[in-house]
Formats: structure tokens, sequence, C-alpha cells
């Protein structure tokens, strides 16, 4: 399919478009603002795809491949938003605050949309490739572009951070 | 509570490893390692659930549908415009994805305005592309009588391939708009007013019609001499 998007044939190009963008623009409409921004990451995404399909090498499987390049494009758009308004950081003293929220939200759903945007990004991210998108630890850490160790690491400290926000008493059940 | 803030939570590798035993891809000794782990660690079985329970409200989020329609056209009408440019046994532009950046598309997009409405209006649709290629003439050009000069705001816009000319027809005609340009390869369409419309609230509203409209799979903005509706 690559072979022949960088070939310049356009129906692969097409059937490729078609195949991915769900996939994308659901992952990244969960990470990003919304919508609009997800759906300019997805074009920017494939539009990158089209131009450089013969880069591609066999190494990695074309999802992940595609995914690293959706991530990187993902990572600028946010931070250039972070540096407009402060966004995605839990540390400290912002813990507490976390919690209070918390308790206020409606549902564990509404609790753990709020958990999750406080995460730090790459441990947000982490948490997606895994249980959104059900990536290996091993292709995160290709799409990431780091050790594999790192990515245990900020799984571990996502988890943990949800567990401090979402507390014993909140503990998620599945459908509710 | 499973993992325990005062310290006497499980450390271990396989604990580390639990998250990619619930997503199922991890390799059969590591599946195994953490099965052996599980028999004996109450702390990780009890995150096991948790996990669980998490990945499953983290997938299921609501019924949000994509059309990728609307991206897919872009994305084919901008290959439209590379191809058109380039020759095609050179190696590959450099890559110019900060282009995409929204207001950078509109200088795109007023671009390929700019080159469509050339081709049609001075030289034919004799522009040439990549070799072995049909550029086939636009069907609907026809649809508009004496075709306005081009002032204003453009749109582009696709519509349902099943949609009838005498629709298309009664839509644009009801909206005093035109149709400057199209379709492409990927079926944009240029839309021009009959009646000029600058103002940004007035395209807006024109675009929120149009999006309502079924048969409108598509509607976006494009800007022409340096005309900005953002
Ligand atoms: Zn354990």
């Amino acid at each position: 399919m690559l072979r022949r998007i960088s070939g310049g044939d356009r129906d692969a190009f097409r059937q490729l478009y078609l195949r991915y963008h769900r996939r994308l623009a659901r992952f990244l409409s969960r990470v990003t603002r919304g919508r609009e921004d997800a759906e300019e990451i997805v074009n920017d995404t494939l539009w990158i795809v089209w131009q450089r399909a013969g880069e591609f090498r066999n190494a990695s499987r074309v999802s992940t491949w595609i995914m690293g390049i959706a991530y990187r494009r993902a990572l600028k758009l946010i931070r250039r938003a972070a540096t407009h308004s402060r966004v995605m950081s839990l540390e400290g003293a912002e813990l507490e605050a976390v919690a209070v929220d918390a308790l206020e939200a409606a549902d564990t759903r509404q609790m753990l949309e709020r958990a999750l945007k406080r995460l730090p990004l790459e441990q947000r991210l982490v948490l997606e490739f895994t249980y959104y998108l059900d990536h290996s630890c091993e292709e995160i850490a290709e799409i990431m572009e780091c050790p594999v160790n790192t990515v245990k690491t900020r799984m571990f400290h996502a988890r943990r951070k949800l567990r401090a926000v979402l507390g014993e008493g909140a503990s998620p059940k599945a459908g509710g | 509570m499973s993992i325990d803030l005062e310290g006497t939570s499980c450390d271990a590798e396989a604990a580390r490893l639990l998250p990619w035993f619930v997503n199922g891809t991890l390799v059969p000794a590591d599946a195994e390692r953490v099965s052996r782990h599980l028999e004996h660690c109450a702390v990780c079985r009890a995150d096991l659930d948790h996990e669980r329970a998490l990945r499953t409200i983290l997938r299921n989020d609501g019924p949000i549908e994509y059309a990728p329609q609307a991206g897919l056209a872009l994305s084919m009408a901008r290959i439209d415009e590379m191809t058109r440019d380039l020759p095609v046994a050179d190696a590959p532009p450099p890559p110019r994805v900060s282009r995409w950046r929204r207001p950078s598309a509109t200088q795109w997009l007023s671009a390929a305005v700019v080159v469509q409405a050339i081709g049609i209006g001075v030289l034919g649709w004799s522009v040439a592309g990549r070799p072995g290629e049909d550029r086939a003439a636009p069907r609907y050009q026809t649809l508009s009588s004496a075709t306005p000069v081009a002032t204003g705001v453009h749109l582009r816009a696709v519509f349902a391939p099943a949609m009838k000319v005498d629709e298309l027809r009664q839509l644009l005609g009801a909206r005093r708009l035109y149709i400057v340009a199209g379709p492409t390869d990927a079926g944009v369409f240029t839309l021009g007013a009959l009646d000029p419309v600058t103002d940004a609230t007035r395209v807006q509203a024109l675009l929120t019609d149009l999006r309502g409209h079924p048969e409108v799979l598509f509607a976006e903005p494009a800007a022409v001499d340096g005309t900005s509706i953002r």
C-alpha cells in the first residue's frame, strides 16, 4: 500500500486515508482540544504519509509509523496551544485542586476525564496508546521515540495519579 | 485501593507490565510472567480489575462519528495542486507540512482558486498534469450562464455523489451562488456569490446554511484577492 502511494497512486492514498481517518481522528480528538484540531492533525499526518511513503522501512508496522507521525504533529499543536493557556500539568498542589474538582464531578466518567486532562501529556498519551489504541509497549516506544522503560515509567505514573484522583470510593465501574 | 500512596505498593516489574497484559500485547514470556505474579500478589490482582475497568471506560467514548469525506476531498485537492505544478520525474518536494495550518491553508486555497480560475477562464482546462492523467473538463461549468467577475469571498464545497444536477442548480440558485470552478478529481467545487459577500458574519451564516444541507458533504471558505474572512 505504501509502495503504491510512494509511486503517486491516488487510489491507494484514498484507501489509506479512509482506513486511518477514523482511528486517528477519534484518538486525536481525545488528546487535543477537540474535533477541529483532530481533523487538522489527521490531514497533516496523512499528507506527510503521501509525501514520505517512500521513506517507510518495513522494520515497523505501518500503523506504528503513521501513529508516530500523528504523535509528532499532535505534540507540536498541543505545545503551541499550551503556550497560550496553561494546560495538562498535574504537579504538587494541583493534585488537591483536582481531587476537589473530582468530588464535584457528576460521575466517574467525568472525574476521569478531568483527571486525564491534568496528566502530563506524555503520560496521558501512553495511557491512550495503550488502552485506546491497544499498542504494545515496544510500539509506543517507537511512536514516541523513547526507551521502552520510559514508556513503562510514564504508564506507572499515569496510573498512580489517576488512582490518587479517583480514589478507592470512586473506583471506575465498566459501563457506569 | 491497590496502589498505596504510603509506600506498600507492589513494585515488581510484572506490575509495570500489567497494562499491556490487559490489552493483550505482551510477548508470551512476559504474559506468563505477569500471570505467575498475579497468582501471589493481591495488590496486582486488584490493580488488574481496576485497569480493565479503566480500559473499558476509555474505549467507550460515545457515539462521535467522523466524516472523512471532507478531509479526503481537501487532501486530494491538495495533491491535485501539488502534482499539477511539478514535473513528475523530479524528486519529491521538501515537505511543506506547516502550510496546512489554518491561516496558511486559506492561502493555499486562495492560490487554488486563482489557478482554477485561470485554467478555466483563460487557458481552458489544459493545465499540465501528470503525464497520462485525465483531467476532465468540469462537468457543471455550464450551469451558470454568464460567469460573473470573481469578487469577494469564494467557497469550496463537495456535494453528495448522488446529488442530481437539478438539485445542485436549485441549491445554488436559492443562495445566489455560482460555480467558479470544479469539480476537481476529488469533487471539490469552488463557488462564488452573485452578491459579493465579504462580511465574515454573512460568510459564516452562508457556510452554516450550506453545511446544514443534506447534500453538502463539505463547505469551507476560500479567500481571493487577499480577502480574509477569518
Ligand atoms: Zn504485584
